[in-house]
């Protein structure tokens, strides 16, 4: 949905994403070292441009850019969505390769969640497959709920995925720990702006 | 320090951070283990930086994908 949702971090910030940011979205989604974990990408910036003239329609779905607030370069996306009263759903979260923005946007994602949209539950829907991933939120902090069978198709092939909870009172206590994380990857990714 | 010395340090952080059983001559790639997502990637570079003595760019850390890179931006460093 057409949005306002801004948010500022340590080295990176979360801006709503833009008509302009289709081809960067298509180039990053269908990297085929992430597509296979991804569903539902357009495959031409035009067809992502028509899906973002659909997401801007649609109420309680809230896209971003990664941006780094040193030069505005674009790192990545995600999202919340499917906000049904004080639950929604967390992910199109896509950076580019070897980005040092995972921990601080999700963090931030999870700032906008609890914090501006007054949400009490942020869930996500991880690939069995994309282990790394599952592996990232469970050090997070979120607690692993139901694999859910069938959840995508890719291609042909139907994939399982796992389900994980994050709550606004296990925020409380996981939140500052990935915030340490997120400011000392911010001190990586500050050195070649320093250099 | 030599290439081996090196590698024994890159390892040992490795089995420590990841809390896997890693050693020399078995290298690690990053894609192949689940355990090494983007926060233990950012704990593996501070404590190789720490162990070795080295400070990589952010050019370098883009391109550490596994153990035997790790290791040749190490010895880079030390060579500089």
């Amino acid at each position: 949905m057409l949005h306002d949702v801004r948010l500022d971090g340590i080295a990176f910030r979360l801006r709503p994403v833009a008509p302009e940011d289709a081809a960067t979205i298509v180039h990053l989604r269908r990297d085929p070292s992430r597509s296979r974990f991804i569903q539902e990408t357009p495959a031409s910036v035009e067809a992502q441009l028509r899906w973002l003239e659909r997401y801007f329609e649609r109420d309680g779905d809230y896209y971003w850019a990664v941006e780094r607030i040193s030069d505005g370069a674009t790192e990545g996306f995600l999202g919340i969505y499917d906000v049904d009263g004080d639950r929604a759903e967390w992910g199109r979260w896509v950076l580019r390769p070897a980005s040092l923005a995972a921990a601080e946007s999700a963090w931030l994602v999870h700032e906008a969640g609890f914090g501006q949209l007054g949400l009490d539950s942020l869930i996500t829907r991880t690939l069995t497959e994309n282990r790394a991933v599952v592996a990232f939120h469970e050090r997070c902090g979120a607690e692993v709920v139901r694999t859910l069978h069938g959840h995508a198709r890719i291609g042909d092939v139907s994939h399982d995925a796992v389900e994980a909870r994050m709550t606004k009172s296990r925020w409380a206590t996981s939140g500052p720990r990935l915030r340490a994380v997120a400011e000392r990857a911010a001190s990586l990714a500050r050195r070649s702006v320093a250099g | 320090m030599n290439r081996d010395q090196v590698e024994a340090r890159v390892h040992e952080v490795l089995s420590l951070v990841l809390k896997l059983p890693t050693s020399p001559g078995e290298p690690l790639l990053r894609a192949d283990v689940p355990e090494w997502d983007s926060l233990s990637h950012v704990e593996i570079i501070y404590a190789v930086e720490e162990s070795a003595g080295v400070m990589f760019s952010e050019e370098e850390i883009a391109s550490l994908d596994g153990s035997a890179s790790i290791v040749d931006a190490v010895e880079r460093r030390l060579a500089a």
